[in-house]
This record gives C-alpha cells, structure tokens and sequence, in this order.
C-alpha cells in the first residue's frame, strides 16, 4: 500500500511538471506549431485557415498539409486564453497526462494488476521524450492518446460486455488517424490486430461490425481530402524512396527487383535503429544536440534492465494478451522506417506505449527480486532518482539554452516589441532568416508576427507576393540586402544580428533579441532622426 | 553435417576473398565456435551430424556472414585464441586462473579489435573515448550553464563520468536488429532469440561465463571511439553460435526458410 501512495504521489508530480513554464521549455512556438497555431487562431476568428480554405480538413501547412487535429485540438485552447505559447500548448498537456492515466487503465484492463498498472502509468509519466511531448504541441501525441484511448475502450467493451465502449474505442481509433500522418497506417494495423487476435469474441457479436463501419464511415472526409491533395500530402512525399542516398542507389540501380531490394533494406536499417536499445534508452528523446553526451532515451536510462527482462517475463502478467503487446512492439516503429529523412521521434512516439507495457512488467519482476536485498533496492532506487534529476535539469535548465534557434527563436520576441510599436512604423521589413552568417535558416516570421500580434486574419489570407517573399498590412517578409534596400522614415527593419547595415545608411539599432543563452539573435533598425 | 557447414563457409570464403588464409581462418573460427557449442552443452562432436539437431537446416550456419566477410587475418587469430582460451576454461580444473587469463587476453585483443593499437604497437590513444573532444566540449558547457550552482556541486553534476554513459549507450547501440543481420543474417535472429529464451528458463550457474564474457568484450570494444563492429562480433562469436544452434532445434522449419530465402534478398541490395 505504501509503494503504491509513493507511485501516485510521482505520477502526480510528474503530471504537474507538465503544465509547468510551458513557454520556456521548450524555449520558442517551434515551426510546426505556429503553422498549426496560427491556422487554429485564423478558424476561430473567419472560420477560414492562413490560406483562405473554409474548415479544412488538411489544412496547408509550411511546405506540406497538416492534420485535421493539430489545428482543431488547439483551437478551444487558444479561443479561451489567447495568442500564448501557454495556450498552444495546453491541450498537449492535457492529452498526454490523460495518456499516462489512461494507460494505466488499459494495464488494469488487461491483467486485473493494480501494482503494474500503477508502475506503467509512472513509468510514462517519467518517460523523458513523453514528457517532453506532452510540453509541446505535437499532434503525434494528440494520436498516442487517441490509441491508448481506443484500445483501453475496446478491451473494456471486451471483457465487460459494454457495447458503447466498443463504438467509442473505435471513435477513437479513426480519432488517432485525424491527428497524425502515422497513424494512417498503424491505427488499421492495430484494429485488424484486434479483429484477428480476439476474432473468436469479436466475429460472433454484431456490434463490432457496426462499430467498425462506423470507424470506416467517420474516415471517408479524410481520405477524400486526401485524394484531392494528392500531388502535395504527406504520404506521397515523405516515403523514404525519397531519401537523397536512396534515390541515388534507385538510379543507379533501374531494375524493378534491385529497386525492391534498395527500398526493403533502407526501411530494415531505419526499423533498426527504431528499434535499438540505444535510440529507447539512451538518445532517442533528442533534448540536446546530438554530440551532448547527456542525453536521453524515450525512457529513463535505469529501465533498460526491465525492458529486457520484460521481454522475456511478459506472458507472466499478460497471459492471451501477450501476443497483441507483441504484436504492437513490432509495428510500432514500422510506419516510421518507412519515412524519409534523419530518424524522427515524432513518428516514432507510438513505440512508447508497447516498451512502456512491457518495462513495467519487467519492472515489477526486478523489483520482486531486489526487494529483499536492501543495497540492491537502494541502488536501484539511487539511480532512477539520479537518471531522473539529470534529466529534469536538463530538459528545464540546458535545452533551452542550448536549442533556441532551432525553434526560432527570437520571432514572439519580435512580435511583442511590435505590438507596443505597431503605430510608430509605417512598414515593417522582416528579414525570413535566422541563425548566423556560418548558416542561415528560412523561418515563418509570417505565421509567429500575426499570431503574437492579434494581426486581423482577413489580411493574411490575401497577402501581395513579392519577388523573394509576401506582404500583408504593414508587413513585408522578404530578405532585407542592405547593399539594394531603399532606406525610409518610420521603416522598421528586422535582420539577423550579423547583417549589419551600413553605417552611410544612419540607422540605429532600436531594439535587439537575445537568445535564452543570451547570445544576440535579432536586431532591430529605424532611421536615426 | 558439420563437415558439410564448413565445407559451405570455406567455399564462400573462397568466393569473397579469393585468399586460402583468410578461408582457413574463417571456417577454424566457425569450427571453434561450434565445438564451443558441443562442449558447452556437454555432447560429443560429430562429424557427420549437429548434436541434437536433427534437421539439415544446421548446413546454413555456414552462410553466416561473420564467418564469410571477415577479412583481417590478425583479429581471426584473435578470435580464434579467444575460442581455445574459452574451451581451455571448459576442459581445465583450474578454473580461476584460466577466468584471469581470458579477462587479460580480452583486455589485450580488444585494444587491437577496438583500433586502439594499430599493428604491431602503434597506440593510437586519440580514439580513446575519453579523447572526445565533442564530449569534452559539450562538458565543459553544462558546467558553464550551471553557474548558478556551487562549483563542488557543479562538477559533481558534469564531469568526465558522461564518457561512460556514452560507453553504456554505445554497448546498446552495439546489438541493434542491423548490426545482428549483417554478421549472422535474419534467420539466424530467429533460432539466437529462441536459444536466449531457452538458456533463460533452463538458468544455471554456468551460463554466468557467457554474460561475463558478452559484457566484458562489449565493454572494452566501446571504449574506443569508433566502435568496430564486426571485429566485436567475431569475438564474440562462440557466444552467438552458441544461442544459434541452441535455439535452432525449436525453430519453426518453414518461417526459418522464408526467413533465409529474405536474407538472402537483403544480403544481396545493391
């Protein structure tokens, strides 16, 4: 009894610290979230996304279309609180610590077990990259719940006999598949799963037949959405032929079957490193730049042991249920190996639930064997508590400082000098880069200014296109070459902080953007008078 | 059987290397490995058939790629001193003093293996772990950011003690699904998972020797900075033909095929 007040008492912290600073960690709206921010706040204002499309359901996002729930989820949020980091991010946090509840549900749905449904919901709850997930607006994490939801739901209607958790599981299972591009594939390998393993129960009552059409009716408007889209979604452009060093092996190599070979091994390799042991527990939450050695896993360094154990002890507390968690674990990362690009811990957030399942099973068989052993159980202890503080100093103290510009940081800063400046300028030229004259990054300035600034969405969803870039109300956002720029009166000019103006030109620097680590960012300019 | 098994993995030495010393080599590993097997499970060698192994499948052992792509001469002799140490521990009554000899040979070998030493004394103490100047650098910063911290605390916090996380995360990243098919093909990880599970419900005090020496050659392998992957599993390869063979009489004959004929299909991408 008294572990398990000690496991709710963590839980609850560890739900808390979710809701904590949300706008400092992570430092900045990343580009993602202000696409899908901004498209929330333009809806609830014209009912129209930034580029004029009345309630999409895949709304256009930078470079790509987004999911119907990155931008529907948010939008309550952001109608209550306003414009704010805070109210992005809010559903997310709420989402994933109904995650971390839910799971732990699902756990006692299956083995009847309170102490391993207990040790599961912690074990997410101090799972370094849910925690980190769950701080951001991620609509990967938005689909985790949805899964999580709808397999708790259907095992409910399973076993209890309730018909409206049966047709509400797989609500939430077509819920999943409007949140994030993943599930389009994993969430009907997981429903067909579910047929097929409790096909002796689910083949002879009707309401499962009802429930599944429903859960095919509710995905007809996404998937015709989609066909419209075709030539520019996700699904088309991120398969992982498109891979620089693939499509050179693929051109090299013209032959249907050698083609078969190239794509089949590329998507082995990438569901390996999905899948090791490393990327888990050690790197795969990728809090700090990849060369920081402290980094950390999808789960905290110390449960590698009850993985593994895990593994082998599963069975013993899932019984029949062992081979759909499984089954879970292989498909997991299977949809994330078939992408494009650096591996993406975005994609690959649903692994979180199976390694979860089964560390805690391992969990509770390696704490049944210490327990009796003090300096085993201390040790134990120790490190989980010293994995833990270093992770949350950490996530809290040395992101921010050292991942500022990756979330461009520096444009909500912008945004709010502006706001108390808006009537001194008569235009205002923001420069899209951002970073160092070493590198310089394309940012979205158009999608953060308008959101920070409450800027009128009528007027973005009609921009004027420039030559190198747009221009709505005051705003232009183009490259600012000091060399060809016609210097003006009442002109604000935003640059990165080495694009210094020339000295001929008398301006001066009104304002400066400092990153978290106070190194500068952004410099601000009007002419002297 | 065996002969057969050989026979299959010289005559693919042949193939890929074209050299008689390297096939030599490759094909007394892979004998060894599997004579470590019969030894371990206290049978008998033979000739003409695997113990306990009843079905000809055992023959594809010899299309392992360890066993058929390894081509440095002077870590085969490694591994093939390391294989005659581990049987010499098997077979002697001195049991301690032959444990202390493998721990001392490994520490050796792994400092060839790892890159540490290039042949014949050539340290080279730059790709030592601790040498890592990202690390090092990135070190160096937590502790600047942590200046509201006392200095005590401070470097308690972020010291040289990362080096070894990043030892532990390397020793992790070293079994990955791909670093396991490339040296043993797919199929093979189907009977290696089958012999761990069956060596984990039939436990004894034994099987100690094979943790010690997974963990111990693991170990020293990743304290180099650029982990040589397939130098670690030709030394740990009595281990992974152990839990191979141990597991491939229990294997599904059919999926083990399927799985061969897709290895074979990733084994041979362009």
């Amino acid at each position: 009894m008294f572990t398990k007040k000690i496991l709710l008492i963590l839980i609850f912290i560890a739900i808390t610290a979710r809701f904590i600073k949300l706008d400092w960690a992570p430092p900045h709206l990343s580009n993602d979230e202000i696409g899908a921010a901004y498209a929330a706040y333009s809806i609830s204002k014209t009912l129209k996304d930034g580029s004029n499309e009345f309630l999409p359901i895949l709304w256009q996002s930078h470079g790509g279309y987004g999911s119907p729930l990155a931008v529907y989820i948010p939008l309550a949020s952001i109608v209550i609180f306003g414009n704010n980091d805070f109210a992005v991010r809010l559903p997310s946090a709420i989402l994933g610590s109904l995650t971390i509840i839910f799971i732990g549900f699902l756990v006692k749905e299956l083995t009847k077990n309170d102490k391993l449904a207990l040790v599961t919901s912690f074990l997410l709850a101090v799972s370094p990259w849910h925690f980190s997930a769950s701080r951001w607006a991620l609509e990967s994490n938005y689909a985790l719940f949805f899964i999580v939801l709808g397999i708790y739901l259907f095992f409910l209607g399973l076993n209890k006999n309730k018909q409206w958790a049966t047709v509400a599981g797989f609500v939430s299972f077509a819920l999943s598949i409007y949140s994030y591009y993943t599930e389009w594939i994993l969430t009907p390998l997981i429903v067909l799963s579910l047929i097929f393993f409790y096909r002796t129960t689910i083949l002879k009552k009707k309401i499962y037949y009802f429930a599944i059409l429903l859960f095919g009716i509710l995905l007809i408007p996404i998937f015709v959405n989609f066909i419209q889209n075709m030539g520019s979604s996700r699904a088309s452009s991120e398969f992982i032929s498109k891979d620089i060093a693939i499509r050179r092996l693929l051109a090299e190599h013209p032959k249907p079957i050698e083609k078969g070979q190239i794509i089949l091994k590329a998507m082995l390799d990438k569901y390996s490193s999905y899948s090791s042991l490393d990327y888990l527990f050690f790197n795969g939450a990728k809090i700090l730049p990849k060369e920081n050695p402290y980094q950390f896993g999808f789960f905290l360094t110390p449960f590698v042991f009850a993985f593994i154990w895990g593994l082998y002890k599963l069975k013993n507390h899932y019984k029949g249920n062992g081979s759909f968690i499984y089954f879970l674990l292989i498909i997991s990362p299977l949809v994330a190996s078939m992408t494009e690009g650096e591996i993406n811990n975005w994609r690959s957030l649903p692994q979180l639930l199976p390694v979860a399942l089964i560390s805690a099973s391992g969990t509770l068989f390696v704490w049944d064997f210490i327990k009796k052993n003090f300096w085993l159980k201390s040790l134990g202890i120790g490190f989980l508590l010293i994995s833990f503080m270093y992770f949350f100093l950490v996530y809290f103290r040395h992101f921010p400082l050292q991942r500022a510009i990756g979330y461009q940081y520096g444009y909500k800063q912008i945004a709010l000098y502006i706001s108390e400046h808006y009537d001194e300028y008569e235009k205002i030229i923001i420069d899209q880069r951002f970073g160092d004259k070493n590198y310089y990054y394309i940012g979205v300035p158009s999608s953060y200014i308008p959101f920070y600034t409450y800027l009128d969405p009528v007027k973005v969803q009609n921009p004027k296109i420039l030559p190198n870039g747009i221009a709505f109300a005051k705003y232009e956002f183009r490259n600012i070459n000091w060399n060809g720029e016609k210097i003006r009166k009442n002109y604000l000019y935003v640059v990165p902080y080495d694009i210094v103006p020339n000295p001929k030109y008398n301006l001066k620097s009104v304002h400066e953007v400092k990153l978290p680590n106070w190194q500068p960012a952004f410099k601000l300019y009007s002419l002297a008078n | 059987m065996v002969i057969a098994t050989l026979l299959l993995s010289f005559s693919l030495n042949i193939i890929n290397h074209g050299n008689i010393l390297i096939g030599v080599l490759n094909t007394l590993l892979l004998f060894f490995s599997i004579y470590f097997y019969i030894k371990f499970s206290h049978q008998k060698l033979s000739f003409t058939r695997f113990p306990q192994l009843g079905s000809p499948l055992a023959i594809l052992i010899g299309a392992i790629p360890l066993f058929t792509r390894a081509n440095d001469i002077l870590i085969l002799f490694f591994a093939i001193g390391f294989c005659g140490l581990i049987l010499f521990y098997l077979t002697t009554r001195f049991k301690k003093i032959s444990i202390l000899i493998i721990v001392v040979y490994l520490l050796f070998v792994s400092l060839y293996a790892s890159g540490l030493i290039n042949p014949p004394f050539s340290l080279q103490p730059f790709l030592l772990i601790i040498n890592d100047d990202w690390t090092n650098l990135y070190i160096a910063q937590m502790q600047t950011e942590s200046m509201y911290m006392p200095y005590i605390i401070r470097s308690l916090l972020f010291n040289s003690s990362a080096h070894l996380y990043v030892m532990l995360s390397k020793m992790a990243g070293l079994f990955t699904l791909k670093n396991l098919y490339e040296a043993l093909l797919i199929a093979n990880i189907y009977p290696l998972v089958k012999g761990l599970t069956l060596d984990l419900k039939n436990w004894n005090k034994s099987k100690k020797l094979l943790i010690f020496c997974i963990l111990l050659i693991s170990l020293s392998m990743v304290v180099s900075r650029s982990v040589e992957i397939t130098n670690t599993f030709l030394l740990l390869s009595p281990f992974l033909i152990y839990f191979v063979l141990r597991g491939l009489n229990s294997v599904n004959k059919i999926i083990y095929l399927a799985l061969f004929v897709f290895s074979i299909v990733i084994a041979t991408s362009p």
